[in-house]
């Protein structure tokens, strides 16, 4: 293989390290948004405090003679409580009583009371976490790919035809759908709304827990601020997606993963050392907002008519 | 606009204007002089600081906060400054300068604070400077490193110039090392980085060395940098230059760097210090760093004790900002000490204007800007620990 | 039928009386010496924050439109400001530091406003959350543009440094004429907002399709309130800079901009009072928390999450303070003017810092504002149900001193 493509090769995986991480975080936030047209700006901050869990519980749990990454299940539980309390303690009444733009700013506080929770009691200095896996990574003559890499890919994939099928063919699924399509409807259908809300945002922060393991498995540290960068990507890759599609989820987070490696490695030497690697952030918001314009219901999204 | 409001809103802004010219506007500048050259009076002196304790910075602030608590539980313990003893009166400026401004403006307007520590980044520090000048009250950085910021008198710093360290790792490079082929890799939304990134390409192009990579990354605080270590591979770089925090380069640049196949040699500046380190230590080998002290340096044995009681304080290694922290609050004290038994803010300048210190990052005098002139420790990672390899002398 | 005892003129009197009264209050604290630096550095934030914040609260209260990216705007504004004000010095222009910090501060209002437009025309034909993650993206590019631009950084100009803040900007800022500058801001904002304009965008707040069904030009009407917004966030950015004397790239993000947007939320959508008196509390607030350092973020969020759970529609949801009507109230106790003229006199109010309204005075048919925004367009019919939904249905109601509109926004945004 000539080192062009070798090198091009290996950017797209780089980018797939990433991107798999952005789809998974994404998982969750099209989860959420689908059902409530609610921004949860917490989510990173759920993906936060995964982190934290892997990084106290860990060490207990190879003390006991098992694999790290069993670690993800007290996460999966903790994250679990802590979105269904946000969802029942704040959420819930302001959506209730408010509009989508209180719902916006109690999400923006409640990612802020997380961030600096975490700060008081684990304190701001960035932490590392041990090894959670252990992949050795595979290797196609000059090519090196990462196996933690093929594996979030993967669980990511799994993840998604495994929610599309829960909200295609289980009751509590239809239930989502009905609620998320019209919530006075399906009330008169006899759907818990409350209920089907909860559930919602209980899958959705589990899958926040499993997206912090395959971070972390990638970035070894964890600090207070982990998840607000990281959550905004995610929202804009399901905003790129489509929000609230599954499928549209998983590929915006491909996607700008890729959009990411590939500019930093290209850009450069596509516009002659005008635009560098530095503007990699600028350029992938100004992709999404060009879909948006484009196809504002993003790429899977479907179109919907205004309703008078 | 149609015509009626316009005609209207005309109207007030004549009025407006008129109210202007009458209160006369030589009023309400903020640039005035309000130095107060009241000594403090009492049986105490407070230190003033102003770190970055919440935000993507909070880690840096609350490093500092702990170097400045240290210090000043030793002070009062040994008996205070001139036998007064030492409060810290401690704000938290979010790493917004506004806040920095704010927090700088109550500061100064307490008679008894005679010095500010701080603040943390070099953002709010440039915000800070003029308003020290203006009120004639010392603020010592301890790790605002950015060459642009040496302005003005009453701004002095504990740390080195970001031009210094870049300089001082091109020459290690090219004498120490002697490696041919360099590359860069910094970002471009933190002055230090780029700082440093800057005056190390400029002085490693006269050393001759060939930069044959240049790459940045949007802010410094990503986490994932394969594309650009991938290029800088391919370069055929025999020696990486990637100035970044310990909470960067540890788990992210350097393991990344690894992986992409990439095994010369890392360098940084001394944010490495206190370097975050994932299981597998032997990545680290052929990492270097400049920094200001070595744990294992035996001649200064300042460095021995401070890194004893930080330990039994703190439960954790110190890094550069605890350091530098630890070191700023005893240049206030020799300064407060210098200028007499009840000094002015004015005097508490002149004294430490030109002052020579010997402090656990070093001894050095400060130049005419408030910078440090002092001798920079070349230290290399060797099996997760950093061992001392060499001393530059200032030149 | 009773009479309001201040005539149109009057109303507008009290209010100059008003501001007049406050700006002797500040001078007399200033030359007295009883503000010390920290004061008038609050001061001065705090008028910044009022200019932001109105400013917001046209886009996020007025046209019910949601954008994260205010201080992108403010961002442009400043380094304009700053920038252009390095260039006069450097090229040896003379004139006194008054004019140049105004001609600076308009410039970099005006250099905002021409993004606005630029942002705005595409960006207006999404709304809600779309529109959100819009404008962020936009403030997100324009810190990264700004940190890459080599005479933005350092000194500036052509000994700039890129990557590094941009120091030694002259600091020209004058509290004086920034409180003019404020409340100038102020007035034009009410004025906009009680004119022809702001109840044809009420009216596209309230819905959007019957209003563009009923002729009014949606867009140029979107991308104008878009574009005063951006100016005053630019002129308030200007002012910053000459305030703060550095920048950094940083404030563009997005993190900023929704710290003004929980003020705009905080004080109530739609209220011009709630904007001022929450810019001015939430700049006051951290720094009486200063004392809780440690846990004043913490403090801050909790308190948010509690006022919107209790006061979703915020502190004063679409309520405005009058000076008049406040006068009135203390003559008429309980026994609020009917209609007609005095209605109209009313409605000559004015907000904490004075303004007077205009339009209505005139006019004292009720039907005077549905008319104005139907010829505001060409050939337009059976608009007056729809565009009488905003101010124009004030002075039918018989109590103008009822809360008016408080409700009809809520209902508006959760039609859906």
């Amino acid at each position: 293989m000539n080192s062009q493509l070798v090198m091009f090769i290996s950017q797209i995986f780089n980018g797939l390290k990433i991107g798999s991480v952005y789809s998974l975080v994404a998982l969750g936030y099209t989860m959420v948004y689908g059902i409530i047209r609610l921004i949860n700006f917490a989510h990173g901050d759920f993906i936060m405090v995964g982190a934290y869990v892997l990084m106290l519980t860990a060490p207990a749990i190879i003390a006991m003679g098992m694999p790290a990454w069993v670690a993800v299940i007290p996460a999966i539980l903790i994250c679990v409580a802590v979105g269904v309390i946000v969802e029942k303690a704040a959420y819930k009444p302001v959506r209730e009583r408010g509009n989508s733009m209180t719902a916006l700013i109690t999400a923006i506080a409640m990612s802020l009371l997380l961030e600096n929770g975490a700060q008081a009691v684990f304190g701001a200095d960035y932490k590392t976490i041990p090894t959670v896996f252990s992949i050795p990574s595979v290797n196609f003559g000059a090519l090196h790919i990462s196996g933690d890499t093929i594996l979030t890919i993967v669980l990511g994939l799994v993840i998604m035809v495994g929610l599309q099928l829960y909200v295609s063919y289980t009751k509590r699924g239809k239930a989502m759908r009905a609620v998320s399509e019209d919530k006075e409807a399906s009330i008169l259908m006899g759907v818990n709304i409350n209920s089907t809300i909860t559930l919602t945002f209980a899958i959705g922060s589990g899958l926040a827990a499993v997206a912090s393991l395959m971070y972390v498995a990638a970035y070894p540290q964890v600090s207070p601020t982990m998840g607000a960068m990281l959550g905004l990507k995610a929202f804009v890759a399901a905003v790129l997606g489509g929000i609230g599609s599954i499928p549209g989820a998983m590929i915006g987070g491909l996607t700008i993963g890729l959009i990411e490696s590939l500019t930093k490695a290209y850009i450069g030497t596509i516009t002659a050392g005008i635009i560098t690697s530095a503007f990699s952030d600028a350029i992938v918001f100004g992709i999404l907002i060009v879909v948006l314009l484009v196809k504002p219901s993003g790429i899977m999204g479907k179109n919907e008519g205004e309703k008078v | 606009m149609n015509t009626r409001f316009t005609a209207k809103f005309v109207t007030i802004c004549a009025a407006t204007g008129l109210a202007v010219s009458l209160a006369g506007c030589s009023g309400g500048s903020l640039s005035e002089n309000s130095g107060s050259d009241s000594a403090a009076q009492g049986n105490t002196i407070t230190l003033g600081s102003i770190t970055t304790n919440s935000g993507t910075a909070a880690a840096y602030g609350e490093a500092e906060v702990a170097g400045f608590k240290l210090a000043i539980s030793e002070i009062n313990k040994a008996g205070g400054i001139n036998g007064k003893k030492v409060k810290l009166e401690s704000m938290d400026d979010k790493g917004d300068p506004t806040e920095s401004s704010n927090a700088f403006n109550k500061l100064s307007g307490d008679d008894s604070v005679l010095a500010v520590l701080g603040p943390t980044i070099s953002a709010t520090t440039a915000a800070v400077a003029p308003l020290a000048d203006q009120s004639k009250l010392v603020a010592i950085a301890p790790a605002a490193t950015a060459d642009s910021i040496e302005s003005g008198n009453y701004l002095f710093r504990a740390c080195f110039k970001d031009s210094y360290q870049g300089e001082i790792a091109a020459r290690f490079a090219a004498k120490t090392l002697k490696v041919k082929k360099v590359a860069v890799l910094y970002g471009t939304g933190d002055p230090y980085s780029s700082g440093t990134a800057e005056s190390f390409m400029k002085e490693a192009k006269q050393l001759g060395l060939d930069v044959v990579d240049q790459e940045s990354s949007s802010s410094a605080d990503d986490t994932e940098y394969s594309s650009q270590l991938q290029k800088i591979q391919a370069s055929g770089a025999e020696f990486l230059y990637a100035p970044y925090y310990y909470s960067i380069a540890g788990p992210y640049i350097i393991p990344q760097a690894r992986s992409v196949g990439f095994n010369g040699v890392v360098m940084g500046p001394d944010g490495y210090d206190g370097l975050k380190l994932t299981d597998n230590v032997s990545l680290y080998n052929k990492v270097y760093y400049t920094t200001h002290y070595s744990p294992d340096d035996k001649e200064n044995s300042k460095v021995a004790d401070f890194i004893k009681s930080f330990r039994s304080e703190n439960k954790s290694d110190p890094n550069t900002f605890s350091a530098l922290s630890y070191d700023t609050v005893y240049m206030a004290k020799q300064a407060i000490e210098k200028a007499g038994k009840n000094p002015t803010r004015e005097q508490v300048r002149k004294a430490l204007a030109g002052s020579k210190f010997d402090g656990v990052t070093g001894s050095f005098t400060l130049d005419k800007t408030g910078s440090p002139k002092k001798s920079v420790i070349v230290l290399e990672m060797k099996d997760g620990k950093p061992v001392f390899n060499s001393t530059v002398k200032p030149a | 039928m009773k009479k309001s005892i201040l005539s149109t003129k009057q109303s507008y009197l009290v209010c100059a009386l008003g501001v007049l009264a406050l700006f002797l209050l500040v001078m007399a604290v200033c030359e007295t010496g009883l503000a010390s630096p920290y004061i008038k550095g609050i001061m001065m934030t705090a008028c910044i924050a009022v200019i932001m914040t109105t400013s917001l609260n046209l886009t996020i209260g007025v046209l019910g439109q949601l954008t994260l990216g205010c201080c992108g705007f403010q961002a442009i504004g400043a380094y304009t400001a700053a920038l252009l004000s390095k260039l006069i010095v450097a090229q040896g222009i003379a004139m006194s530091d008054m004019s140049r910090f105004l001609i600076t501060i308009v410039a970099g209002g005006a250099m905002a406003c021409i993004f606005g437009v630029i942002v705005g025309v595409p960006a207006l034909r999404l709304h809600g959350d779309y529109l959100a993650i819009i404008t962020l993206g936009f403030g997100e590019i324009i810190r990264v543009i700004i940190q890459n631009l080599k005479f933005a950084g350092g000194i500036g100009l052509s000994k700039g440094q890129q990557g590094q803040a941009l120091i030694g900007i002259d600091r020209l800022a004058n509290l004086y004429v920034v409180f003019w500058i404020t409340v100038l801001t102020v007035a034009f904002l009410f004025m906009f907002g009680r004119s022809r304009y702001g109840r044809a965008v009420k009216a596209i707040r309230d819905d959007e399709i019957a209003a563009s069904a009923s002729g009014l030009n949606t867009t140029y009407l979107k991308v104008l309130v878009f574009a005063i917004s951006a100016f005053f966030a630019g002129v308030a950015g200007g002012i910053f800079a000459q305030y703060i004397g550095s920048l950094n790239p940083a404030m563009a993000g997005w993190l900023n901009s929704i710290n003004y947007v929980i003020m705009v939320v905080f004080g109530g959508m739609g209220s011009i009072t709630g904007s001022i008196v929450s810019a001015i509390g939430l700049t006051i607030l951290p720094e009486l928390l200063r004392a809780f350092s440690d846990y004043r973020m913490l403090v801050y969020s909790v308190a948010l999450v509690l006022v919107m759970i209790f006061r979703p529609q915020g502190i004063f949801g679409s309520w405005e303070f009058s000076l008049s009507k406040f006068i009135n109230h203390l003559f008429y106790r309980g026994n609020g003017p009917k209609r007609g003229r005095a209605a109209v006199a009313v409605e000559g109010t004015a907000s904490t810092d004075g303004v007077a309204s205009t339009e209505d005075n005139a006019t004292p048919d009720t039907a005077a504002g549905a008319d104005d925004v139907s010829r505001l367009q060409d050939g337009v019919i059976a608009s007056a149900g729809i565009a009488g939904t905003g101010e124009g249905s004030a002075g039918v109601g018989p109590d103008p001193n009822a809360p008016r509109d408080g409700g009809a926004m809520q209902e508006g945004d959760d039609r859906r």
